[in-house]
């Protein structure tokens, strides 16, 4: 057993006969990942699910099992009285499953099961495990406590979301055991280079377009030790407001300046509201601390703050004062 | 044992008095990380190994635990006698240690020759040669453990580095469970794989990023022919400082839906255009860099054009790769 909570959590989903399982607000590849691996075990166990979801689902993941499963909802009018329990993942607070403060969180039991820093484990069980690079990692060793059979899909879709969740094996979160545990999918028959071509590989060209305007607006802060770079919303409006762009964009340039130990990257992504990703360079450097000061949260090595209402450049000012405190 | 070889190889090195370690010319992380894991493989079984190379370490490798213990040679004038063994990995003939002009000049001397390359013919006494590994770094984490060897901190850094190195971060086709495992095992002896990281990846200069800009903003697609490209010409590689590190940026021409060729062209002197292809869905592009005159792998190809207009030089290759696209 790696999990204390294994049994406990198996014995309410053995109770239960219809159960939700969430992907959470703007969901990432992990976050997709998971819910269709949770699925696809919940199905093994002979029950009966629906995977839910406030925003739209990513559709070059189409390629995994239960993927018509996910359905998008209204957290304010969904009916969860249908529903026995809920299974949340990959979620560190109730406002990234409803997709916002304002909307409370469902009166059901819950089961939140995550890997990050920063959840304030508000479920009825929780099992956060810090250390796996993905909550597709947890679930594998989560489902081998439960004795469930890792079918070629399966192994499939965790696959998918421990390389969403590394950067295909490039970020600090990778450890051996995430290797060992991709090694052992890979020999399963899930086919890493064609699910590398399906969610690195398969960009809009207008993504690209907006990694360029990124890059040219992208410098060193005066301080020597950040790199950043903010795009107003007409600029995002032009381009067609690529998927990810702040996300990826974040992901492969903020690293990569020598004698940096951060990075961030800002979108004014609607006219008046700003939102902000963070990138250590450093092992040494917990970016989440940023995020957490201006009210988002995340990992040391990736976070992100949702949304800082006003003008664009008073938005800006703010985050870069906010992260000069903390070099 | 992964390799039958192993135990002849240790005995030709038991039997030597005095060792010369080598690799490629222009080393590289896999090449570097090789040899210098070797040779302290060597060391902790008590055999001293002498290393050299034709080119100096690159900078960005100068993180590699004892990387110093690489010596930069002047093969023209290079004493092989003092010898009685020369091994050489990563390297797929006795020119790619020596360099072309010296390649007929084979001392007469056992050759271990130890090797990933699909083009290695065997030019040693003894010649292991595992076209389906994907580092030569891998196949010397596996001849150290057929020998027994402790793989302490030093040797799986430097291991790591060229498995990380030849394999993109494990990003790379055709890498199978068994490297994954080795990966995990040199980060469990102390291999520091972030710092690794770090250093391959994440030490350019900004200037780089700006130049990346740039081909960005000129990248086109082609979507009848599926071709992404873009092409710079001298004047303005020259306006962005003439950065090196284009390798990074061809990287970008392989990420783009509904395309299947890359394409970067990039003016690199007056009238000589580098051109790297790439391959983002099953198409073999070294086939169109050979019909312009160069050659490559399947996924990534090049080929330089000289003594043409920018232009037309531009429209041969694009014309050669449609082409190509039309009947593959």
């Amino acid at each position: 057993m790696t999990y204390t909570q294994s049994q406990e959590i198996l014995d309410k989903i053995k109770s239960a006969n219809k159960i939700l399982v969430n992907c959470h607000q703007r969901p990432d590849v992990d976050s997709i990942s998971s819910a269709l691996s949770m699925c696809q075990a919940l199905k093994q166990l002979g029950k009966e699910v629906k995977v839910i979801c406030p925003d739209d689902k990513l559709p070059e993941l189409n390629f995994l099992a239960c993927f018509g499963e996910v359905e998008k909802i209204d957290y304010q009018t969904f009916d969860f009285s249908l529903y026995d329990l809920f299974i949340v993942l990959d979620s560190a607070s109730h406002e990234v499953v409803t997709g916002s403060k304002k909307i409370p969180f469902p009166q059901i039991e819950t089961i939140v099961i995550d890997h990050h820093t920063t959840s304030v484990e508000f479920g009825n069980v929780n099992l956060i495990d810090v250390k796996r690079s993905a909550t597709a990692e947890l679930l594998y060793l989560l489902f081998q406590d439960w004795g469930i059979e890792t079918t070629k899909e399966l192994a499939t879709s965790l696959l998918t979301g421990i390389l969403g969740d590394t950067g295909a094996f490039e970020y600090h979160n990778t450890t051996p055991k995430t290797l060992q545990i991709a090694a052992e999918l890979m020999e399963i028959g899930a086919d890493k280079d064609e699910i590398l071509l399906k969610i690195f590989r398969s960009k809009q060209m207008n993504l690209l377009k907006f990694w360029a305007e990124v890059l040219e607006d992208l410098k060193v802060d005066e301080s020597g030790k950040f790199t950043w770079c903010a795009i107003p919303y007409k600029a995002y409006d032009k381009l067609g407001k690529p998927q990810t762009a702040r996300e990826s964009a974040s992901s492969l340039f903020t690293r990569m300046v020598a004698g940096t130990e951060f990075g961030i990257v800002m979108l004014e992504e609607s006219p008046g509201e700003l939102r902000a990703s963070f990138r250590a360079r450093s092992t040494e450097f917990d970016v989440s601390k940023i995020a957490l000061a201006l009210g988002g949260g995340g990992h040391a090595g990736a976070a992100g703050v949702m949304v800082i209402s006003g003008s664009f450049e008073d938005s800006v000012k703010k985050v870069i004062e906010t992260a000069r405190k903390f070099v | 044992m992964h390799y039958k070889e192993s135990k002849h190889i240790l005995q030709s090195i038991k039997a030597a008095n005095r060792i010369l370690l080598t690799s490629h010319k222009e080393p590289d992380a896999d090449s570097a990380g090789s040899i210098i894991a070797l040779h302290l493989g060597l060391k902790r079984l008590g055999i001293k190994t002498d290393l050299v190379c034709k080119d100096e370490v690159p900078k960005y490798l100068t993180f590699l635990p004892r990387y110093k213990q690489i010596r930069k040679v002047d093969f023209r004038s290079f004493n092989f006698r003092k010898y009685d063994l020369i091994i050489t990995l990563d390297s797929s003939s006795w020119g790619q240690v020596v360099g072309s002009e010296l390649k007929e000049n084979v001392p007469n001397l056992p050759i271990v020759v130890i090797d990933h390359h699909s083009s290695n013919k065997g030019y040693g006494k003894i010649n292991l040669i595992d076209k389906s590994a994907t580092s030569v770094s891998e196949m010397i984490y596996k001849i150290l453990i057929d020998w027994s060897v402790e793989i302490d901190s030093g040797i799986a850094n430097n291991l790591l580095t060229g498995i990380t190195g030849d394999t993109g971060s494990f990003r790379f086709p055709f890498i199978n469970a068994e490297t994954f495992e080795a990966a995990a095992a040199l980060m469990k002896a102390g291999a520091d794989r972030d710092k690794i990281i770090y250093n391959l990846y994440f030490s350019v200069d900004l200037a780089e990023l700006k130049y990346l800009s740039e081909v960005l903003k000129a990248a086109t697609v082609d979507k009848k022919d599926k071709i992404v490209w873009a092409a710079i010409p001298y004047k303005k590689y020259l306006k962005l400082g003439g950065p090196e590190g284009s390798g990074f940026a061809g990287a970008y021409f392989q990420v783009v839906k509904g395309t299947k060729i890359g394409i970067l062209m990039i003016e690199t002197e007056s009238q000589k255009l580098e051109v790297s292809f790439r391959a983002r869905e099953n198409i073999d592009v070294s086939k169109i860099s050979v019909l312009l005159g160069g050659g490559g792998h399947k996924k990534a190809a090049g080929v330089a054009i000289y003594g043409m207009k920018f232009e037309d030089a531009v429209e041969k290759v694009l014309e050669t790769a449609r082409k190509y696209a039309k009947n593959a």
